[in-house]
C-alpha cells in the first residue's frame, strides 16, 4: 500500500496493531547522488497525511535511519508532521492493545 | 527437481532460482517457481534490462520486485533475494558504487522490499565492492 505525497514515496505495511510507513525522497536517487553528484536535500516541515492509515493510532514514534535516531511524533486532523531528514525516515504507529 | 530436493533432504528448506526478473518473459518463467518454500526474486538495477524499472531508482525496483510476486498470491513468504547494482547486463559490479559512500543502495535493497510486503529485507548481492555469493 502507498500514501500520496508530492515529495515522498510513502510505503506503508499496516498489521493488526502496529501500522509502519516508510518515506523515500523522490528527488533522491542513485542518478541524483551518485551520477549527477547531487547531495541529499535535507526535507524540511513534511507532512503526512494518513488517512484511514492512521485509524485507532494512539503512539506515534519516528525513525531516522541515516542518523540512527528515534523520535517522538505527533497525530494531529489525520497528519503526521515530520521532522526534519534526507533520503527516508520511518514512521511507526502504534495501537494500545486495549481491555 | 524439487521433489527429489525434499526426498533428499526432508528436514531442509527447498528453493529453485531463476535470474534476474528484468525482462517481460521472465514473467512467466517465475511463475513456474512456484511450489519453492519461499517465493523468491531476483532483480538487480541494470542500465542493459530490457525493463525499463530496472534503470530508475532502486527502491522502486526492489518493491516493484516484490509485488511481482505478490501478483501470483502464493502462499510462501517472499523474499527479494537478489539484489543490488550491475554494469549491463550482469558485466560486473555497478562503477558507481565507488560513490556510494552512504550506501544508499545498500538502503534501498534492505528498507524496500519489506515495506513492499516481503517477509524480510532484501539481500545485496555486493558488499565492499566485491560479490557475496
Amino acid at each position: 500500500m502507498r500514501l500520496d505525497h508530492p515529495r515522498l514515496r510513502v510505503y506503508v505495511l499496516r498489521g493488526r496493531r502496529t501500522t509502519l510507513l516508510w518515506a523515500r525522497d523522490r528527488e533522491n536517487s542513485w542518478e541524483a547522488e551518485l551520477r549527477e553528484g547531487k547531495a541529499p536535500e535535507p526535507i524540511h516541515d513534511a507532512a503526512l497525511e494518513l488517512g484511514p492509515v492512521a485509524g485507532g493510532a494512539t503512539s506515534v514514534r519516528i525513525y531516522d535511519p541515516w542518523a540512527g535516531r528515534w523520535s517522538a511524533g505527533r497525530l494531529r486532523g489525520g497528519k503526521v508532521a515530520l521532522p526534519e531528514f534526507t533520503r527516508s525516515v520511518v514512521v511507526r504507529l502504534g495501537t494500545d492493545p486495549g481491555p | 527437481m524439487l521433489p527429489e530436493l525434499r526426498r533428499l533432504f526432508p528436514r531442509h528448506l527447498a528453493l529453485q532460482s531463476l535470474g534476474s526478473f528484468d525482462t517481460e518473459g521472465a514473467r512467466e518463467d517465475y511463475r513456474w517457481l512456484a511450489g519453492n518454500d519461499a517465493a523468491q526474486v531476483h532483480r538487480y538495477l541494470d542500465l542493459g534490462a530490457p525493463l525499463k524499472v530496472c534503470h530508475g531508482p532502486v527502491d522502486v525496483l526492489a518493491a516493484d520486485a516484490v509485488r511481482e510476486l505478490r501478483d501470483f498470491k502464493p502462499a510462501e513468504p517472499i523474499l527479494l533475494a537478489e539484489s543490488g547494482a550491475l554494469e549491463p547486463r550482469h558485466s560486473g559490479p555497478f562503477l558507481l558504487y565507488e560513490r556510494d559512500r552512504a550506501g544508499m543502495i545498500l538502503h534501498d535493497v534492505l528498507f524496500a522490499p519489506f515495506f513492499a510486503g516481503a517477509a524480510g529485507s532484501g539481500q545485496c548481492w555486493h558488499w565492499a565492492g566485491t560479490w557475496t555469493g
